[in-house]
């Protein structure tokens, strides 16, 4: 009986990991055929075309974007990071005045949708002459509402008399943050790091927005700029576009999916 | 070694009403002082006024005679151990124990020293590279003491540090602190809600009731001579007896109800009375002197401990218990004889509790030494 149940669960769920996945399997077996091949409807390549991916990096400059997704993405994770792990400090461990108003006004602006204060921001970067420039594409995600509050929530979950026992001994707040807050909540800090590297890999519509120089631009405007050249015919290299965006994110998914399963139940638990 | 001491100290958290009024306390250098009362009375809050974690509300605190009330907690010249041991769960056993000494920029040949003094002291040699989730209750209480003692702080501050350990080793780690303190000297402020912790580790104690101090001495003082009845039923094991009784001063006798007296002769007029008698103190028939007060009672319960005996019975509706050396089988229903002598009665004013009546208190009390 066991085996049975065991099985047929088995036989579903590859089922449907098939039916999901069914869009990143072709995408890849495209990558791989000629312009005729794909029109044609086939699903496997009848020979393996491996130059287009040539074709995807000399058509577009996609090692340049390349190398600013990675770039923008880094440094906005760890720009994320470092803001929201201190901003949530001191809304767990210092004491001030006005404390939870703040907390709460903090957390409202998670309501307004990004898309609202898009203008507003966007006219602030410009002032600030930040088009163009890859400051304008990573400091303003570095205060982030979400990420405050996501650490915030675990930071609560450390004993207070953790902290009174690092004053009593002469631990100031920064080595109590640096030595003890911090290894303590590896697994949220990770859990957001993968998060924002993720949503940062895949923005769109702010880097289109505020850069029109090739020399910043990321890889999700790359693979756009190479639809619109290339989409009567080269499907197939596009599609290899499609691959090298897609990788990475795979492979940071991959390294993280323990921690974020972790990080992500152990948030729920609270 | 330094003092502490509080004068007129009161704490409020917030506007809201106070939770420790006018304390008066001057815990000498080098004494193991326990703070003793039942849960939420404020001893944790007493604890943290000392240490600087909560500041106080009005009144003094003086650490070795020196004004310390606005002193940051590192600069009270002392160390604490807490309930939950807030040990860091990332850092090992040996990084726990210098973790403050490191942030105070001790020498390295002095922080080995010392954290092998202490590993040796508390048998923790063997755990120095384990993670405080590997250890049982019990190691992690003595890295957490060990902590405490590699700061080589005057002062120690210790809060119910064993309400996490079973009884067997509570009862171990009662004496192994005591000598540890005896060892190295340093002033003691133990907080506790187990009386029998207080009775047993204490030089000397204070029992506290809702934020009040009730009464401050030797154990042993405040086990014979309880100043209240709140002392009297806090201290001692099984309870103290109480019962509301009546004085009649033309007849000279204690009156429980219609049919029992105690024929005693006080110093004062007929008034209402709580009369107090520890279990210990009421003894069987057979084994009491001439002069002792007979009373016949009905026995309702028999507990044989192995080598004592609890014997509980009504008196007037009110459960007394009287500990009796030696096995009694006794069965229930059965009446009896007991008997007590007037100088182990305690005789307590029934309205504000107030012992006064305690024939064997000294004239004069006994000086404190320590
Ligand atoms: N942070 C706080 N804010 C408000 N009231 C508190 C706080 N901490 C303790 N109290 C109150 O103070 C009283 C004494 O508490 P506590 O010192 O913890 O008692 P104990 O340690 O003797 O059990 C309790 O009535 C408790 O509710
Ligand atoms: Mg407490």
């Amino acid at each position: 009986m066991r085996i049975v149940k065991q099985t047929s669960l088995y036989v579903v769920l590859t089922a449907l990991s098939l039916v999901l996945f069914f869009p990143m399997l072709y995408a890849f077996s495209a990558s791989f055929m000629s312009a005729q091949e794909v029109l044609l409807g086939h699903f496997l390549p009848s020979t393996l075309h491996f130059e287009n991916y040539l074709q995807a990096f000399q058509d577009v400059p996609l090692f340049r974007f390349l190398i600013n997704s990675i770039f923008i993405s880094l440094v906005v994770t760890f720009g994320v990071l470092a803001v929201s792990s201190m901003a949530a400090y001191a809304f767990v461990f210092l004491d001030f005045k006005g404390r939870k108003l703040l907390f709460v006004l903090f957390i409202s602006t998670m309501m307004i949708p990004w898309e609202a204060s898009m203008i507003p921001n966007f006219v602030t970067v410009q002032q600030l002459g930040w088009i163009n420039r890859y400051a304008g594409l990573t400091i303003p995600f570095f205060a982030s509402a979400f990420g405050t509050f996501l650490l915030r929530q675990y930071f609560k979950t450390i004993p207070k008399e953790m902290q009174e026992a690092a004053q009593i001994a002469g631990i100031g707040h920064f080595r109590f943050f640096m030595n003890v807050v911090l290894p303590v909540s590896k697994t949220s800090l990770v859990t957001l790091g993968i998060y924002t590297f993720l949503t940062t890999w895949n923005a769109y519509l702010w880097p289109l927005l505020t850069t029109t120089d090739e020399l910043v631009r990321p890889l999700q405007i790359g693979l756009r700029q190479l639809q619109s050249q290339e989409t009567v015919n080269e499907w197939g290299v596009v599609m290899a576009a499609v691959m090298v965006v897609a990788v990475p994110t795979l492979i940071v998914l991959f390294i993280g999916q323990k921690h974020l399963q972790k990080g992500l139940t152990d948030g729920a638990l609270k | 070694m330094k003092s502490v001491e509080l004068i007129d100290a009161s704490k409020a958290y917030g506007n809201g009403p106070s939770v420790i009024e006018k304390l008066n306390v001057k815990i000498n250098p080098g004494e193991f002082f326990v703070l003793v009362g039942p849960s939420g009375c404020g001893k944790s809050t007493i604890l943290r006024m000392i240490a600087g974690l909560e500041d106080i509300t009005s009144g003094k605190l003086l650490i070795g005679g020196q004004p310390a009330n606005t002193l940051p907690p590192s600069k009270r010249s002392l160390s604490m151990v807490f309930q939950n041991y807030a040990l860091y769960p990332h850092l090992s056993v040996r990084e726990n124990i210098t973790f403050g000494l490191k942030a105070r920029r001790i020498g390295k040949e002095v922080l080995e020293k010392r954290l092998r003094d202490a590993a040796d002291m508390l048998d923790l040699g063997r755990y120095l590279d384990r993670k405080p989730r590997q250890l049982s209750g019990g190691q992690r209480q003595r890295v957490a003491l060990a902590r405490s003692i590699v700061s080589e702080a005057p002062i120690c501050l210790m809060d119910e540090p064993l309400s996490n350990l079973d009884a067997k080793l509570r009862g171990r780690m009662r004496s192994e602190i005591r000598q540890i303190q005896r060892r190295i000297g340093t002033t003691m402020i133990y907080v506790t809600h187990d009386q029998i912790e207080a009775m047993t580790m204490g030089d000397r104690m204070m029992v506290l009731h809702d934020g009040h101090q009730q009464q401050i001495g030797r154990p042993i003082d405040v086990y014979n001579h309880p100043k209240n009845t709140f002392v009297a039923s806090f201290i001692g094991s099984p309870q103290m007896n109480l019962t509301p009784v009546v004085y009649d001063a033309a007849k000279k006798l204690l009156r429980l109800n219609k049919d029992w007296t105690l024929p005693v002769d006080l110093p004062f007029s007929s008034r209402d009375l709580t009369l107090g008698i520890r279990p210990a103190n009421i003894r069987p028939d057979e084994r009491a002197g001439e002069n002792a007060i007979r009373l016949s009672i009905k026995v309702s319960d028999v507990e044989i401990l192995g080598n004592e005996t609890l014997l509980t019975f009504l008196v007037n509706d009110q459960i007394w218990t009287a500990k009796w050396e030696g096995q009694w089988s006794i069965p229930g229903g059965t009446v009896c004889q007991i008997a007590v002598s007037a100088e182990d009665l305690l005789l307590f004013d029934r309205e504000n509790g107030k012992c006064i009546h305690d024939p064997k208190r000294p004239s004069k009390p006994e000086e404190v030494t320590v």
